[in-house]
């Protein structure tokens, strides 16, 4: 008995380990500042972002993940990789799945149970590699705040020149319509402000007018569900910004908005608040306000 | 056999009647006509049951979508797409963890189509989704995305029961497009519209 117990202590402990190998690790070129040790110059080769997160009265603060789009280089050297392994894996997968339809048709024929789960088809869009060549993922912690203020807390941080997407607000998928904004180096980048709410900490109204109307329609969410709505509000002179940076160069963020995109993680799903002459919707058609034009 | 029910929530008898054929499952499934891939062809008229406080309760869990004046073709797209939305993330079936990689594929350009028919793909053994078996964070989490992803498609939402639910969803993936893509592009359901 004490024998099994080991075994699956053990088993569990791998497991765990196994795990948190996929947990996520911050780039190595993602580092974040403090108003305490505050740059004082700008490095020419790497790209700044100042983000303010503002906490509203139901007392819920939201941090964005980014995600830096590939070029054409890193997306051609992943996909060499992922298709020679896909080919692999396919064979192997359409192998198991036609013994075990076999066998359970032999098994419907002799009238015996067969218990064994069939293996779905493989498809190319669905399979994951393991890949650790690129990181372009970067999650934004509000804990790492440059400065608190009343109204939130300001986030700074390097990161690597590039296009970024909002991919998520508060661990709820952008996936069907958010913004993407260039990151140049030696500059700060300034996103402006993002505004979350939920309606479950006590308020039935927020006290944000974008997420008050974009969420006023989402009926049943609004009894106890623990998220209303997520938007950005692009960068005024009137938003406070640190004195001590203001000597160094910056720049507004120039938002343009971004498609659909399959879910790669978060467990909620949802879109952008629309932004006024950037991103607004037909539907569940994503309209680029600069163009009028649908994105697909 | 038309029958109209009070619906009583929390003791409360309220004002609000319901017409609805009751029909039980079992004379169902075998009173409707199947397709030539054996996916029933339902429609909202076959999802008719006696709604009690039990079920309104469950309507967030258990509903079905229906929008007026879409096509079969039009509806089979639309929940495609939230179908593969409410699976989740990519690779990690069910997976509703917050566990944010360190990579993934996206590119500036390159456009995603989230779901693309495949009218082959019916008949096809495919893997049951184990949403009865989900721990009901998962099944949560899932109902959140589909229910979302619909509603910005412009459906409506109407309450089932758990056994009707069952029914459309605890089939095989090209099956569950199909069914729901009949049921939300056919008549018109009889009951109350639930908010989105």
């Amino acid at each position: 008995m004490t024998r099994i117990i080991a075994i699956i202590t053990l088993t569990l402990c791998l497991f765990a380990q196994t795990a948190s190998a996929q947990i996520y690790q911050r780039p190595d070129d993602m580092e974040y500042f403090k108003q305490k040790k505050a740059p004082t110059a700008l490095e020419p080769d790497s790209g700044y972002v100042f983000v303010r997160l503002a906490k509203s009265a139901n007392k819920f603060m939201a941090a964005p993940t980014l995600i830096r789009t590939l070029t054409d280089e890193e997306v051609n050297a992943y996909e060499a990789l992922k298709r020679q392994k896909f080919e692999k894996a396919k064979a192997k997968n359409e192998k198991r799945r036609a013994k075990r339809i076999a066998d359970k048709a032999e098994a419907k024929k002799k009238r015996v149970p067969y218990n064994k789960p069939i293996p779905p088809v493989l498809t190319y869009d669905r399979f994951v590699i393991e890949y650790e060549d690129v990181s372009n993922v970067y999650q934004v912690w509000a804990r790492k705040e440059y400065r608190k203020t009343e109204r939130g807390r300001e986030v700074f941080f390097k990161l690597s020149p590039g296009n970024y997407v909002v991919y998520d607000i508060a661990g709820v998928c952008m996936c069907m319509g958010t913004v993407q904004f260039q990151v140049k180096a030696g500059e700060i980048t300034d996103m402006g402000m993002i505004v979350a709410d939920a309606y479950d900490r006590g308020g039935q109204i927020s006290e944000f007018p974008e997420i008050e109307a974009f969420s006023k329609d989402h009926g049943e969410y609004r009894a106890g569900f623990p998220y209303a709505a997520s938007a950005i509000r692009p960068a005024t002179p009137e938003m406070d910004f640190p004195e001590e940076l203001l000597g160094l160069k910056r720049v507004n963020a120039d938002y343009r908005a971004k498609g659909k995109m399959p879910m790669f993680f978060s467990s909620m799903l949802d879109r952008l608040v629309p932004m006024p002459g950037v991103l607004s919707y037909r539907l569940d058609k994503i309209i680029d306000e600069r163009t009028g034009e649908t994105i697909e | 056999m038309i029958v109209s029910t009070h619906i009583i929530m929390g003791g409360k008898l309220r004002s609000l009647l319901i017409s609805m054929v009751a029909l039980s499952l079992g004379s169902m499934s075998t009173a409707l006509a199947q397709d030539a891939d054996d996916v029933p062809k339902w429609t909202a008229e076959d999802l008719v049951f006696e709604a009690s406080p039990e079920h309104t309760e469950e309507f967030h869990k258990y509903h079905f979508f229906h929008k007026e004046g879409v096509s079969y073709d039009q509806a089979l797209l639309d929940i495609g797409e939230c179908n593969t939305f409410r699976k989740g993330p990519i690779g990690k079936e069910g997976e509703t963890f917050h566990i944010v990689p360190q990579f993934v594929s996206l590119s500036e350009t390159r456009s995603y189509k989230p779901y693309v028919y495949n009218p082959n793909s019916g008949g096809v053994v495919g893997a049951v989704i184990g949403e009865i078996v989900g721990a009901p964070i998962v099944l949560k989490a899932k109902a959140q995305r589909m229910r979302k992803c619909m509603q910005y498609k412009g459906y409506d939402r109407y309450g089932l029961s758990k056994k009707l639910w069952k029914k459309i969803m605890k089939v095989e993936d090209a099956d569950l497009v199909k069914i729901n893509a009949r049921i939300a592009s056919g008549p018109k359901p009889k009951t109350e519209r639930l908010l989105p």
